[in-house]
């Protein structure tokens, strides 16, 4: 097995942990009642599951055509570990790992100015419904 | 008790093809959820779907390469998709606020 011990942590936890778990309180708070029933019409549907397969078909044929080499007999254990993930993440990959720690502060920004009502908005509503 | 030593070892190598053509399948599975979905949300998941199947490839190829920068990658790739969801869910409540569905038929106003 690929043995990323790391990142299969790191991926329950994240995607199963946070995205999953955000998704559910978007629907839950959401409270969509009304199922959307009509459809697409048929062609671009045809058209969406004719592109799928084309671009199925073509990864495919490059695959086919890539020789890939001998499999290694034995690979290093070590890779997928811990110790071994968070030695390079801070040796080489230093400054996108703080980085990221700003992208993180950026995104929370962003998402709490999405949210907050505008003064002017505020005053509309009340203006209308006053 | 780092590894799994010994059997490991000697267990055969699933071939590198084959999780490129699951990663292949799972991409276009994705892509096809993408054009096809015409809820906000499910768009939203099939783009998951499609990280998540390059995500396995960077870490088949960083396994099979005896790279662990690939596997760097992975949590750096992980990172962005965690943000950007959060960002995508965040704009669609406020579509939601003011459209009252998540249709995406319904936003059509930069259409010509």
């Amino acid at each position: 097995m690929l043995n990323a011990q790391f990142l299969a942590v790191v991926h329950v936890i994240v995607y199963a942990g946070a995205i999953m778990v955000l998704f559910l309180y978007v629907i839950m708070f959401l409270n969509m009642s009304s199922p959307i029933t009509i459809r697409k019409s048929k062609l671009v549907m045809g058209i969406a599951v004719f592109t799928g397969l084309l671009l199925c078909f073509v990864l495919t044929t490059a695959l086919w055509r890539t020789d890939f080499g001998n499999n290694p007999a034995v690979v290093d254990q070590n890779i997928g570990l811990a110790s071994t993930l968070g030695k390079v993440l801070f040796k080489e990959f230093l400054i996108p790992f703080e980085v990221s720690s700003v992208l993180f502060l950026s995104a929370m920004v962003g998402i709490v100015i999405f949210n907050k009502k505008d003064v002017k908005d505020e005053i509309d509503i009340k203006n209308n419904h006053g | 008790m780092n590894n799994i030593d010994g059997l490991q070892d000697q267990l055969r190598l699933v071939p590198l093809e084959h999780y490129v053509f699951l990663c292949i399948v799972l991409f276009c599975i994705g892509m096809t959820g993408v054009l096809l979905r015409r809820n906000l949300i499910n768009v939203f998941l099939s783009i998951e779907l499609m990280l998540n199947s390059v995500n396995l490839l960077a870490v088949a190829f960083s396994v099979y390469h005896n790279d662990p920068n690939g596997q760097a990658f992975v949590f750096f790739v992980m990172v962005v998709a965690a943000a950007e969801v959060a960002v995508g869910l965040a704009m669609l409540v406020m579509i939601y606020r003011n459209v009252r569905t998540v249709d995406i038929n319904a936003l059509n106003q930069l259409k010509w």
